[in-house]
């Protein structure tokens, strides 16, 4: 597992009297700290602070979101799941993905990684052409082009040393951090579907637009809501699982 | 477009599908020689893929008797195989952390058998029924050493998943005691979850809070 310690290059002088400090405080405390484990090693689940100054807010919302998806996303999913065969499904999954590619590309542009940013352009290339538009994900079948770690403005951000901020739950949307909430409104103005130049198109109509990206958070949704539901299910306190798990997510992903 | 679109609003969570640990390990009842062998194994690549492989071979059977009648659920059925190859004991102590040992013997057997029902349900819930994940086994990393990371990736429904997984040396051989998904620690996840309890309410909020969620989902799965 890549681990902070395997990132000598990104030890900064704030981690260093982080680290420093969280020994000083172990060498120092008569081992309560350590006791669950069988030896005196480090704690490696060791609950991190978090920073949730607005948590009464964000669990309000957090109920107002657990009521939303329940009785207006949930059926429409279920609908959808109903009307669709899975190889459509798994098709337009692709094909929204797919049409992201300006997100990950000015991601990982802006992050200073011209790598990732060329093999983001191949799986574009290779998806839009040989996979019919996007249809089919045939780029993971080529080695160089699976397994590309996420970017959008989020992840350029932290590249950047920017870290989360505090946590948010935003309506709707679900957990976020302030550095992420920022990347995502970015990001919006980066998918095509938004583009204000189709506007300018021969024969354009607003319902165009409206239209397929009702399909994105129509076909998105049935993955989603299976997400939240296994996290849900699992928790003994489901604001406090959903937290957690959102960060530690965020953490990996900005790690990658 | 004139305002953000709905486009966005499910971007949070949307790389953190758990239909990925459908593939996780377990193991049959009903292999018993090979696998016992593994779980011994000095390697723990070999006692992952016994498990990995014994898990599937039940969720996943070749085919089903025409004549058989209704299986258990899968959750029961599946116990014998995760019981063998995980370590609830070291995952439980962990998942509840520091204030384990300030814990009565009795209290810390109760929240043990709870837990790995907990454990046990969630894990098993993840199979679907459908096409078989494809998982390879990355090399594995080395904690210290009586620990190992078992780096795997998981193929499933058009998807890819990572999962990785945790697991000790012990007197019995190696065992698991965490798995993580796309970078979530379950044991971080629910140490998040269980300490914030104790500190409140100590072993009986632990113990209250996993029957509520046992019950609750008895009661929502009638």
């Amino acid at each position: 597992m890549k681990t902070f310690l395997h990132h000598p290059a990104r030890w900064s002088r704030h981690a260093l009297v982080a680290f420093s400090a969280l020994w000083l405080v172990l060498a120092a405390t008569p081992s309560p700290l350590l006791a669950a484990t069988p030896t005196d090693e480090p704690d490696e689940f060791a609950v991190k602070p978090v920073s949730d100054p607005l948590e009464g807010l964000n669990r309000a919302i957090f109920k107002f979101n657990d009521g939303f998806y329940s009785f207006v996303l949930r059926p429409v999913a279920h609908g959808y799941e109903r009307a669709t065969p899975p190889p459509l499904r798994h098709g337009l999954t692709n094909f929204f993905d797919n049409l992201r590619f300006p997100i990950r590309l000015v991601g990982d542009v802006l992050a200073g990684r011209p790598k990732r940013a060329a093999q983001e352009t191949g799986k574009f290339i290779v998806n839009t052409t040989v996979g019919f538009a996007g249809l089919a994900r045939v780029s993971d079948s080529v080695p160089a082009l699976k397994d590309v770690p996420p970017a959008g403005l989020g992840t350029a951000f932290a590249a950047w040393g920017i870290g989360p901020g505090p946590f948010l739950v935003l309506p709707v949307i679900g957990p976020n951090d302030v550095r992420d909430t920022v990347g995502y409104a970015g990001d919006v103005w980066l998918i095509p579907t938004n583009w204000a130049a189709f506007d300018h198109l021969d024969g354009y109509h607003w319902w165009w637009r409206t239209g397929i990206q009702t399909l994105d958070v129509v076909q998105s949704s049935p993955d989603f809501l299976k997400t939240y539901d296994d996290f849900l299910k699992s928790a003994v306190d489901p604001y406090l699982a959903v937290r957690n798990g959102y960060l530690q997510y965020r953490e990996a992903a900005v790690k990658k | 477009m004139k305002t953000p679109s709905l486009l966005f609003l499910f971007t949070a969570l949307a790389g953190t599908s758990f239909a990925a640990a459908t593939a996780s390990p377990s193991a049959s009842a009903t292999a018993p020689s090979p696998a016992a062998a593994a779980a011994k194994s000095a390697d723990p690549t070999t006692m992952l893929r016994a498990a990995v492989d014994e898990v599937l071979a039940i969720a996943y059977p070749e085919k089903i008797a025409a004549d058989s009648v209704a299986p258990a659920p899968l959750a029961e059925r599946v116990r014998p195989v995760l019981e063998k190859y995980f370590s609830f004991d070291l995952l439980t102590r962990s998942a509840v952390g520091p204030g384990w040992n300030q814990i009565k013997a009795n209290d810390q057997q109760r929240i043990i058998t709870l837990f790995t029902t907990l454990v046990i349900r969630t894990y098993s819930d993840k199979f679907e029924p459908g096409a078989r994940p494809g998982i390879t086994y990355a090399k594995p990393v080395e904690i210290d050493a009586a620990r190992r990371e078992l780096p795997t990736a998981i193929a499933y429904a058009g998807k890819n998943y990572s999962v990785s997984y945790r697991v000790r040396q012990q007197p019995e051989g190696w065992r698991i005691y965490d798995v993580n998904v796309e970078g979530v620690s379950m044991v971080a996840n629910y140490r998040a979850q269980f300490d914030p309890l104790f500190q409140k309410g100590g072993a009986a909020a632990i113990i209250a809070a996993i029957e509520k969620n046992i019950a609750d989902y008895a009661a929502a799965n009638k």
